[in-house]
């Protein structure tokens, strides 16, 4: 096996949010059809959640890729936290009106109300859960006026919850969860992802048994998992540049090897 | 690139660390394990030794026909005390034994009327050890030197010794016997200092070999009063009771015991009593 295999592998789990990474899983899969075609319904808001790494934020990736070519999408991945900046650019990227000075709710109100289009823009947010509280009511009211519909993004945390209870629920048509992954699709989505970058090799290392002691240890989390695998392979670099590989078996993923990455990233406190 | 070494330390003693909640299992199993086991073979052996104690003990009641030679009593017993005690040990853990499994609570009314008969225990020792003693010492000096000239057989290391001048002479084996009362004596002594029931039904036992039925009686009945359970103190104090004449208290005595105890061998000794088996 050559040493670029365990590179190219250790940089397929590069953890970034790109919808060229999206990994199809029948479970996941289902979830994103449902998603489209809740953007397509006459919904004021929609609201896509779960816990941290179970992969909203590549959920948003590619449905913004995937709307782009259809209609007019926005996606905003770092939360705008200032009031006017939010108004000022929500005005000039979907109404592309800009405003130099100040740009309150009332006035951004006007300009919503005054515009009419075809299909409805879609304002992806991201990250929700830190916008403030009166912010979060404006953008309630501004999905009231059916000109823009949002699709936001939250932590499922009990502080998230209440949020959602408070602010939406008597406006959110659709909500959709996200889970961790099964041990099968993880399985399915290290192997698929290394696929996906020709690390055939690498992607036949992965066995059943090396697979659960993966999820054992990040209980099926995207991200986790991204930063296991990832610091596994660079394990085998540096095993392999010190040349030391000869007492691992490369024929599979080494259970060793697994741990020592796991104590590394902090899974596991050794 | 990555510190493997450290890596490497640091799972190491993860991995000892994990494993030691596993190691304490296991070993508390084995030492459970090891523990019941040796409960168990203490049981074992433990019964062994009680059944051991037995055999020996029939064993020796069908050896002790020998001769004794007055004139030799003086010397030393080491050996034969030293016998009697290892028995009086076992004797004293199966007696202990049996406490703990045998809790009976017969009617002990017909004590009283013993107590208040013509038997009194330690008194008559000196006075009727000697006449009796004398007689059944006497008795049996018949009797042995029958047996001895009849059937010349050594019957134990310890307990005999060959008289050579005379088996060069006229071929006849002497057999050297200690006295088996200052053996007694030193139990008594014994029992005296700590009341053992063990050591009182030993001493019920050999005056009932020794023909002194009426101490076998006497220390029967002590050790009954000190604990009523053990089936050889019935077993014994009714015996002395049929050698003393006294038949009917010893079937209305094993009568008594049996409705509490439903021991076998007190049934056999009273059909043996009442069919005139024993007498």
């Amino acid at each position: 096996m050559s040493s670029s295999i365990y590179l190219s592998s250790k940089n397929v789990f590069l953890d970034t949010v790109n919808a060229k990474d999206y990994i199809q899983l029948d479970r996941v899969s289902t979830i994103y059809q449902s998603l489209k075609d809740s953007i397509k319904k006459p919904l004021k808001m929609i609201l896509l959640y779960g816990r941290p790494g179970t992969g909203k934020s590549m959920f948003l990736s590619k449905l913004y890729t995937d709307l782009s070519s259809s209609q007019i999408v926005h996606l905003y991945k770092t939360p705008i936290l200032d009031e006017s900046e939010f108004y000022k650019t929500l005005a000039q990227d979907i109404f592309s009106i800009k405003y130099s000075g100040e740009l309150n709710f009332t006035q951004f109100m006007k300009v919503v109300n005054s515009t009419k289009f075809d299909s409805i823009p879609v304002v992806l947010l991201d990250e929700a859960q830190l916008y403030s509280d009166v912010l979060m009511e404006k953008i309630r009211l501004l999905s009231d006026t059916r000109t823009v519909k949002f699709v936001i993004t939250l932590h499922k945390t009990e502080k998230e919850d209440l949020i959602a209870k408070e602010h939406f629920q008597t406006r959110i048509w659709e909500s959709v969860e996200l889970e961790n992954a099964s041990s099968s699709e993880l399985k399915m989505y290290i192997q698929k992802k290394l696929m996906k970058d020709n690390c055939f090799d690498s992607a036949n290392m992965f066995n059943s048994k090396n697979v659960n002691k993966i999820h054992k240890l990040t209980n099926g989390n995207y991200r986790d998992t991204n930063k296991l695998i990832y610091t596994l392979f660079d394990l085998y670099c540096t095993y392999e540049e010190k040349q030391q590989l000869s007492n691992i078996n490369t024929n599979q993923i080494s259970s060793k090897l697994i741990e020592m990455a796991a104590i590394h990233t902090g899974l596991i406190n050794a | 690139m990555l510190n493997t070494r450290e890596l490497e330390k640091k799972w190491l003693a993860y991995k000892i660390k994990s494993y030691i909640p596993h190691a304490i299992i296991i070993s508390a199993i084995l030492t459970i394990a090891i523990f019941v086991n040796m409960i168990k073979e203490a049981k074992t052996t433990q019964e062994k030794e009680i059944v051991a104690i037995i055999n020996a003990t029939d064993v020796k009641k069908d050896k002790i026909e020998v001769k004794q030679v007055p004139e030799q009593i003086s010397t030393p017993k080491p050996k034969k005390i030293e016998v009697i005690e290892e028995y009086v040990a076992k004797q004293e853990q199966t007696a202990i034994e049996q406490y703990e499994e045998l809790k009976l609570k017969p009617s002990l009314s017909f004590m009283k009327k013993i107590q208040s008969s013509n038997f009194p225990y330690y008194q008559e020792e000196v006075g009727s050890k000697k006449t009796n003693a004398k007689k059944t010492n006497k008795q049996k000096e018949k009797t042995l030197d029958i047996a001895i000239l009849e059937t010349p057989t050594v019957e134990s290391s310890a307990l005999t010794k060959i008289n050579n001048d005379e088996e060069l002479t006229d071929n006849r084996i002497v057999i050297d016997r200690h006295n088996a009362k200052d053996d007694i004596n030193t139990i008594i002594k014994r029992f005296k200092k700590n009341n053992n029931p063990a050591l009182s039904l030993f001493i019920a036992k050999k005056y009932y070999e020794l023909g002194d039925y009426h101490n076998s009686y006497n220390y029967a009945l002590i050790t009954n009063q000190i604990n009523n359970s053990i089936e050889d103190s019935w077993i014994v104090f009714s015996k002395s009771l049929v050698k003393l004449d006294k038949k009917d208290m010893a079937i209305k005595t094993l009568k008594d015991y049996i409705k509490d105890s439903y021991s076998n061998n007190a049934k056999i000794l009273l059909d043996d009593i009442q069919s005139g088996k024993f007498k």
